[in-house]
């Protein structure tokens, strides 16, 4: 920020305001005598009129109104409960202060409930940082059953920026002094509560420990009915651990009435471990005789209660309950309550013994009074009994691995055979391929299985039947990481499941379904080499597994497995084959896809799912037909595709699915044997339900030129917001699962594009949202390729119709942005695809710069470098020099 | 004559206690919300800080929430700078979308400057933007007319427009 010279600023206001004082019609005039020579000062006060009528009418300039809204937004934590922070599920607010909110939350693998101690960004200056660090060393560096433990602590990056957290043990509660009152303790039922208290307070101390805010509020009362300490964000380490210098240690903080008169004095030096005494009679006090030592109730003046906590003298406990007076504690209370720390005594532990005299009273002592009853219960009132602690917070994968550990270890009856119950595993397997299942908690489960499995076979190493279950847990495993886009984890989890599988081929087990499962596992990788871009190793990958299953079908050809494993093989190898651009081995691949497919949907007649694979294979070779310029072979597969899907629909009536993919189908026939449609765009929208509701809508779109500019409003993007809900709540019920943000990606860019009008106000949020989801994918996915491309080829496509709206100036940059992402992708030789995109990209730009056609073609050089043999980077070469 | 914070603390802590809940986004009877005023108060206390009058009291308090969301803003700044290349290229490229930490700083900056040239000006501003004041509540915390807190909130807002705009541009 420029700094203007005081004097200047005080001439400009002081002109502001007198122009305010004339009445509105004769300021303008006023401005020549106001401003004088000073073009500057005139052209400002031309502005103040100009805005203060603006403001006048109720409307706030943009300038301010944007910084005033991000003053706001500044000052808000942006965490709120439902939503999910890291790995935890923040339910709902235990409490905040000036520097942190204590959120209850879920560990979402482990379900187990916590205490979620998160550091206000912003508060969160050196001092603070400091505070919090030195909260969670503190903690780490006791361990007592009367002091809350740490979990686990770190940082996480929000939308509000890097935000510090510590997750504690939680306890739930209720704090000592209500928990008193509840349960209706007798004095020696708080005597004995207390003596867990001041233990825990002694240990703190051993470990030189001072907790600073001692009061009701941070003892709570946990799952076994013992109160634990909380909150050490105020605790200050003695002696040498605490630097001089160290603001935090003489940064007052704490509560009234329990903070001792030298903490609030900022006596700092003398604030030790009798700060914490002083703080633990007040409690103990308030807890066994039920009104605290200092009479402040009915006060509200906030500096007198301060007054009196400070300066006035305890009232004797004696003086509330009777049997006390003259007893030790009250003379104990006495001498921790003094305003002097160094009267007070050592340690915290003196209280102890007197306090256990008070819960084991003696019945023939005189000296130790029978207990009173601190509450009087009122009639019908029962105590409440204790709640026993639920079982049920534990994760469902966690129980299901106990059930398959007790199924792998030898039985109770000393079986010695050490074989794996197989039916057991794979039923354990099953749950890890459903999607409704969070995938952190899958692939935990995952781990844990393959973990026993690893330990079976690691037991008895030559057992093949072992071996074939852990490659299958391995398998299983494998693609879950691949769902989560650890490619890495995948693909060694991939290679270790093959050569296992190659070990029991070579060990002569069942050849054929050996070499079945070998060629799973080339799939698996060439998948893996797929997502990464390497579309070339992954052509290789799967031209072995087509040939080791050729071998298999050769030995038998009606070997099942074998066969629906071999059109998984072939759909892959045409999808890679198509991205390379190799027109005639995707011919072949794809006629061979055909001729396997159509003997399994006849042998199974009900099963849809070959008619939905027929349905694209038919689709891809009419397209496929078509760029060969067979226009009827083109028209026949289109027909025999659209036969298909409509007989899914025929035996599954009421799927929405098969509905959408037929009208999409059908659409998809119209537009390229341009023959008339007669499909409602309606019926489909309104069919499609789910997920996927918003990219189908996209598709459709796509594909279905007729649909007019002006009917895209209303029914289709209420359609398509509605999808959005759908996507982004499985999306937060699952945060991990970067293919469900894939989802929320992709309907949010949908309705980006079917709602931008180039007017609307919002459209700079939206567009920095998906941005930034694109971002955050591609960050946790980030070697893959995919992701990458799909991120660059968005900002392409929002560039356009900002183009066409005549921002072009912003469009210009966020094309440039994907241009350069694109490049980047085309450099890196994966596939041909970057480089056709970046050429009709820049084929239909109107703003094309000589230099930016330049950029191109040098991109396109690259590219028929590593694709030599691709005709559309030819032809789109000569298209640019043009 | 000076006061010591304790004069003006029952008539205003109602206005604190609200304004903290705003600035610390929460929702103002849930538990806790009083800890920033009380910090704020003690803080006073502790230091010995003596006020004018209650506007005077409640423009320090505010001060200390202003640092509060400049130093929070400062963080977020340094960690967008700091953070992944690629974010900061297309968060700089989309430089007007969301809210930008920097505007926040900038305003507070601002309010600061103000309060060296017309410190009165200042005060509305805060008195009505940030406590939700009414002018008439402004005007007597002032001490002056409600046509002059009036004038004086509008000629505060103004400058700020301005000098916003400019540094913008």
């Amino acid at each position: 920020m420029t700094r203007r010279s005081p004097e200047r600023e005080r001439t400009a206001i002081a002109a502001i305001k007198r122009l305010l004082d004339a009445p509105v019609e004769e300021r303008r005039r006023l401005i020549p005598d106001l401003a004088g020579e000073d073009a500057e000062l005139q052209r400002r006060l031309e502005n103040a009129c100009a805005d203060d009528e603006r403001m006048t009418q109720g409307e706030i300039p943009m300038p301010l109104a944007n910084a005033f809204r991000a003053f706001d937004a500044e000052s808000r934590l942006g965490i709120a409960p439902g939503d999910t922070f890291g790995n935890y599920r923040i339910d709902g607010i235990i409490g905040q202060g000036a520097t942190g909110v204590v959120f209850e939350a879920t560990h979402l693998i482990t379900a187990r409930s916590v205490a979620l101690k998160i550091l206000r960004p912003g508060v969160a200056d050196e001092a603070a940082l400091r505070r919090f660090r030195r909260e969670a060393a503190t903690l780490g560096r006791l361990s007592h059953p009367g002091i809350v433990s740490v979990l686990d602590g770190g940082a996480h990056t929000t939308e509000n920026g890097l935000v510090h957290f510590l997750a504690m043990e939680r306890v739930p509660g209720p704090d000592l002094l209500t928990y008193v009152r509840n349960e209706r303790l007798g004095v020696p039922g708080v005597a004995d509560l207390l003596i867990d208290v001041a233990e825990a307070v002694g240990a703190a101390h051993d470990h030189r420990i001072v907790h600073r805010d001692l009061k009701p509020a941070n003892l709570l009362i946990g799952a076994a009915g013992r109160p634990k300490i909380v909150d050490f964000g105020l605790a200050i380490a003695e002696g040498p651990a605490a630097s001089p210098g160290d603001e935090s240690s003489t940064t007052f903080v704490g509560t009234i009435p329990y903070l001792a008169p030298e903490t609030v004095r900022r006596d700092f030096v003398h604030v030790g471990p009798s700060a914490d005494i002083y703080s633990f009679a007040v409690v103990a006090y308030e807890a066994i005789a039920g009104v605290p030592p200092f009479r402040i109730e009915g006060l509200h003046s906030f500096s007198e209660r301060l007054r009196i906590c400070t300066r006035a003298e305890p009232v004797p406990i004696g003086d509330v309950i009777p049997e006390l007076g003259g007893s030790e504690l009250e003379a104990l209370l006495r001498r921790c309550l003094s305003k002097d720390p160094e009267t007070r005594p050592n340690g915290v532990r003196v209280f102890i013994p007197i306090l256990r005299a008070l819960a084991h009273p003696v019945p023939t002592s005189a000296a130790t009074p029978a207990a009173p009853p601190l509450v009087v219960a009122s009639a019908g009132d029962t105590p409440k009994p204790r709640r026993a602690r639920s079982l049920s917070a534990i994760a469902g994968g966690l129980l299901l691995v106990g059930v398959l550990i007790a199924a792998i270890r030898p039985g109770t009856d000393a079986r010695e055979d050490s074989s794996l119950s197989t039916s057991v595993i794979l039923q354990q397997l099953a749950p890890l391929d459903n999607e409704g299942v969070m995938l952190e908690v899958r692939i935990e489960t995952a781990r844990k299985i393959v973990d026993a499995l690893r330990s079976a076979t690691s037991a008895k190493p030559d057992h093949l039947g072992n071996l074939s279950l852990l490659a299958r847990a391995l398998e299983r495993q494998g693609c879950v990481h691949l769902e989560q886009g650890r490619f890495t984890d995948a693909e060694r989890d991939f290679l270790e499941t093959y050569a296992i599988r190659k070990r029991i081929l070579e060990a002569g087990y069942s050849p054929s379904e050996s070499k079945t499962d070998l060629a799973s596992s080339e799939l698996q990788l060439g998948d893996v080499a797929r997502q990464r871009g390497l579309l070339q190793s992954a052509e290789e990958r799967l031209v072995v597994a087509q040939g080791r299953l050729e071998e298999v079908l050769a030995s038998n050809a009606k070997n099942h497995a074998a066969r629906v494993l071999y059109s998984e093989v072939l759909d892959r190898m045409a999808w890679v084959e198509r991205a390379l651009g190799h027109d005639s081995h995707e011919l072949a691949i794809l006629s061979t896809r055909i001729a396997t497919l159509l003997p399994l949907a006849d042998e199974a007649p009900n099963e849809v799912r070959w008619m939905r694979a027929l349905t694209y294979a038919y689709r891809e070779l009419a397209l496929l037909r078509e760029r060969l310029g067979d226009a009827d072979g083109s028209e026949e597969s289109w027909e025999s595709a659209v036969r298909w899907a409509k007989l899914r629909i025929e035996k599954r009536p009421g799927d929405a699915f098969a509905l959408h993919e037929y009208d999409e189908t059908e659409s998809l026939r119209a537009s390229h044997t341009h023959e008339p449609s007669s499909l409602s765009l309606e019926n489909t929208f309104g069919a499609i339900v789910g997920r996927h509701r918003a990219v189908a809508m996209a598709t459709t779109l796509h594909v279905c030129p007729d649909v007019p500019e002006g009917e895209r409003p209303s029914a289709l993007i209420h359609s398509a917001e509605a999808s959005l809900k759908e996507v982004l709540a499985a999306a937060q019920r699952d945060p991990g699962n970067p293919r469900l943000l894939e989802h929320v990606v992709d309907a949010e860019s949908t309705v980006f594009l079917l709602k931008f009008d180039g007017e609307d106000a919002r459209l700079d949020a939206k567009l920095a949202r998906i941005i930034g989801l694109w971002n955050k994918l591609c960050h946790e996915v980030p070697e893959s390729a995919e992701y990458r491309f799909r991120r660059a080829e968005f900002l392409l496509a929002a560039a356009s119709p900002m183009t066409e709206a005549g921002l072009s100036e912003r469009a210009r940059s966020i094309r440039a942005r994907g241009r350069t992402e694109m490049i980047a992708l085309v450099e890196a030789g994966l596939w041909p695809t970057p480089a056709i995109v970046l050429a009709h990209d820049g084929l239909a730009d109107p703003d094309l710069s000589t230099e930016d056609r330049q950029e191109i073609k040098e991109a396109l050089i690259a590219a028929r470098r590593h694709f030599p043999t691709d005709s559309r980077l030819r032809e789109l070469a000569s298209a640019l020099d043009r | 004559m000076t006061h010591s914070v304790s004069t003006y603390l029952n008539t205003s802590y109602d206005v604190l206690r609200r304004t903290a809940a705003k600035y610390l986004g929460t929702d103002p009877l849930s538990f806790g919300t009083t800890d920033l005023v009380h910090e704020t108060v003690l803080k006073f206390i502790q230091s010995g800080t003596t006020f004018k009058d209650e506007a005077h009291f409640l423009y320090s308090s505010w001060r200390v929430f202003r640092q509060v969301i400049i130093n929070r803003a400062r963080a977020r700044t340094a960690e967008k700078r700091g953070g992944d290349a690629d974010r900061v290229e297309l968060d700089a490229a989309m430089a007007s979308t969301e809210h930008d930490p920097e505007l926040a700083v900038e305003l507070g900056q601002l309010i600061s400057e103000l309060e060296e040239i017309d410190p009165r000006s200042a005060s509305a501003v805060v008195m009505r933007s940030f406590y939700g004041l009414t002018t008439a509540e402004t005007a007597r915390l002032l001490g002056v007319s409600v046509a002059t807190a009036e004038r004086d909130y509008a000629a505060g807002r103004l400058w700020l427009v301005d000098r916003l705009r400019d540094e913008s541009s």
